[in-house]
């Protein structure tokens, strides 16, 4: 057979033909595909929190996340520069076990690194003391801040070891030996990414008082923001305003403009990643503040 | 049978895609600060060789020759996506370790490359032999360049220690690294050709 | 201020070419001589700009469909269709650039460097995690991030040029005679960008 010649109409059938069959290629993978990967993000979350509230328990045993509180600190610039304060959001999970017994919390948290943000599972049992903890994003320096995944639980680092330390929210970094719970030794050549560090556990701790209904003010100056001054930031010229719940992932900035229908109470779960800010373009269907109780 | 063989050993050897060719370079870099990064790339991309090889060549009478590259560019584009989804649902370490350079096996020269010189002026055979060919040179060459700069780096093989790791240079696994390694890995080849 | 910091960031601390190696090809192929090199770096800067806006607007499209597998096939057939009509600009406007970009201007289409950019930019998280802190998710940080890396990777580029012309008539071991020689040429500059890590 010939090759086709290069004329419009067969040039336009040809890509036409091959664009068609490749969409329906597609599609049909992406079907097959959809559940196992949903699965996968399921599995990836369980884990997650696992890891910080019950880290040596085997595969069989699952959680439940009972409720997500999103929590507003602010906090001043971790890096002591003159950038202006943040407000930092933290999640905290309250984690059961299947027989609905709560095991402590799971909070998100963050800090402004050296190298860029860094981004924190810190795992609270119910009296606050610490559980395990988990870097899930960072950027610092490889062979040095990037230590901080593993640095503060090896138990080999006495001074650094902060498992099993009873949380105050007043951790500060020293250079020199520790000297009592708080004092918490930085990572060799890497103070700034030990600060940074230590700063968002200190939020984290601020969080999970606050999610029991406990003020606490932290060493950095951390403390909760008043509710009122929650909505005062989301209220730009008498649009809908945030009430609090969202379960915006960490470093959230609600904006307004969300595109809520009319009466809508944003009621969280909306599945952004971590440091999504919120830009309007909220698509919230009816479903999805049906989707409380998983 | 013979032709057969000499295609199939083309890629790995004479024409391998990173020593001779110096093409599909950025996956090369980026992705082997360890051994089992640059293998599942390398398999990865032998994957979308293969089939994108093996669909081209099928249907190489029915593409007009002034479309050709973008009839291209969607039947690869196609493989690469199947690729993303099969790895997000079963294998979804690696796809966090890949990462960004999955989905650009798309602009890997090395699949484009072979398909315009190959896949479309052969059989189907020869041009899937070809694919495999080109992958398996293509996976080697970055298993090795991890391996080198594994070792180097964090003193591992594979994930498994082999000397202390502080005692690693530490730039091997970091951008220079990927560069130098590559430069030195390539000067040996080179010397060991003229030989 | 936080526009001015995404450009130190782009340019100079995450450096597209010499940090997260995208563009290596062209970077290893166009750069024997500075002024090729500018040429591609502007072509690259046009289409690299241009073509984030089509597909963070497309990218808005497909969630909105539901439809985000098809994120790799259009991406990348937007940027073909971008490259062929800046090929036909470029003809009628500038004869002797085309000229002097000769098979190159194809080949932007296969510059992971483009896909790669448009990629983070429509993806929120990656892009977050690209800009420095204080930025938000949004077409103008997106367009100003793409433009910003468009420009690193020209300074990539013509940094390069300048020590390959110098390096052509320098005495080179013959084993590392071509890219070899280039390839650890661009390590130790890669080395010397990693001193601006930390300063945003």
């Amino acid at each position: 057979m010939e090759k086709l010649k290069s004329s419009l109409p067969n040039m336009m059938l040809s890509l036409v033909l091959i664009c068609v069959v490749a969409a329906g290629a597609l599609a049909g993978v992406y079907l097959l595909t959809k559940e196992p990967i949903k699965q996968q993000q399921e599995l990836a979350k369980q884990n997650a929190l696992k890891a910080v509230v019950l880290p040596n328990a085997d595969e069989s045993v699952t959680i439940k996340d009972l409720s997500i509180d999103t929590i507003a600190i602010t906090a001043p610039n971790q890096q002591d520069t003159a950038k202006l304060d943040t407000v930092r959001m933290c999640v905290v999970h309250t984690i059961a076990l299947e027989d609905g017994t709560v095991i402590g919390k799971a909070v998100e948290t963050g800090a402004t690194g050296f190298g860029g943000e860094q981004e924190i599972m810190v795992g609270f049992d119910n009296e606050g003391v610490i559980i395990n903890y988990q870097v899930l994003e960072q950027q610092e320096t490889p062979g040095l801040g990037d230590h901080i995944r593993d640095w503060f639980n090896d138990s080999t680092k006495v001074g650094s070891y902060i498992l099993g330390r009873q949380a105050t929210g007043q951790f500060e970094v020293t250079k020199a030996k520790s000297e009592n719970n708080n004092q918490v030794e930085a990572i060799t050549a890497a103070t700034i990414s030990s600060k940074a560090f230590i700063k968002a556990i200190n939020n984290a701790y601020v969080a999970f008082q606050k999610s029991n209904g406990i003020h606490v003010e932290a060493v950095s100056g951390a403390s909760q923001l008043h509710p009122e001054e929650v909505s005062e930031e989301a209220k730009p010229e008498g649009e809908h305003h945030c009430q609090g719940h969202c379960q915006h992932g960490e470093g959230h900035q609600c904006q307004g403009h969300c595109q809520h229908g009319e009466g809508h109470h944003c009621q969280g779960h909306c599945q952004h990643g971590a440091g999504h800010h919120c830009a309007g373009h909220c698509q919230h269907h009816q479903q999805e503040t049906e989707v409380t109780n998983e | 049978m013979n032709n057969a063989l000499k295609t199939l050993t083309n890629g790995i050897l004479k024409e391998n895609p990173t020593f001779a060719l110096v093409l599909g370079m950025c996956p090369t870099l980026a992705t082997t600060t360890s051994a089992k990064n640059g293998m599942f790339m390398g398999l990865a991309t032998l994957f979308v060789l293969v089939c994108s090889n093996v669909v081209i060549s099928m249907l190489k009478k029915l593409i007009p020759d002034k479309v050709r590259i973008p009839a291209f560019i969607v039947v690869i584009a196609t493989f690469v996506t199947i690729v993303q989804l099969l790895l997000k649902a079963y294998a979804p370490a690696v796809d966090a370790q890949l990462g960004l350079f999955i989905p650009l096996i798309v602009v890997n020269c090395i699949v484009l490359g072979r398909a315009e010189a190959f896949a479309a002026k052969n059989s189907v055979g020869l041009s899937a032999l070809d694919g495999i060919g080109m992958g398996l040179g293509f996976t080697l060459s970055l298993t090795v360049l991890g391996l080198v700069r594994e070792l180097l780096g964090s003193g591992k093989i594979f994930g498994n220690t082999v000397y202390d790791g502080s005692y690693a240079t530490l730039i091997f696994v970091l951008a220079p690294g990927a560069f130098i390694a590559l430069a030195y890995l390539m000067a040996i080849v080179n010397k060991l050709n003229k030989k | 201020m936080v526009y001015f910091l995404i450009f130190i960031s782009a340019i100079l601390v995450n450096n597209i070419v010499l940090s997260q190696f995208l563009g290596i090809c062209p970077f290893l192929g166009v750069s024997k001589k500075i002024d090729t090199a500018l040429g591609m770096s502007a072509a690259v800067a046009f289409v690299l700009t241009l073509a984030t806006v089509v597909t963070y607007l497309l990218q808005q499209l497909l969630v909105a469909w539901h439809v985000e597998f098809l994120q790799t096939i259009l991406f990348i057939l937007v940027i073909a269709a971008l490259v062929q009509m800046i090929e036909i600009m470029l003809k009628k406007v500038s004869p002797s650039l085309y000229q002097a970009l000769g098979v190159f201007l194809p080949l932007i289409t296969t510059n992971c460097c483009i896909l790669g950019v448009a990629l983070i930019v429509a993806d929120q998280k990656k892009l977050l995690a690209a800009l420095p802190g204080g930025a938000d998710y949004g077409l103008l940080s997106g367009t100003i991030y793409a433009f910003a890396t468009a420009i690193g990777f020209g300074l990539a580029l013509v940094l390069f040029a300048g020590i390959r012309e110098q390096l052509a008539l320098a005495k080179v071991p013959k084993a590392m005679q071509g890219t070899p020689i280039a390839l650890l040429t661009a390590g130790l500059l890669a080395m010397a960008f990693m001193g601006f890590s930390g300063v945003v």
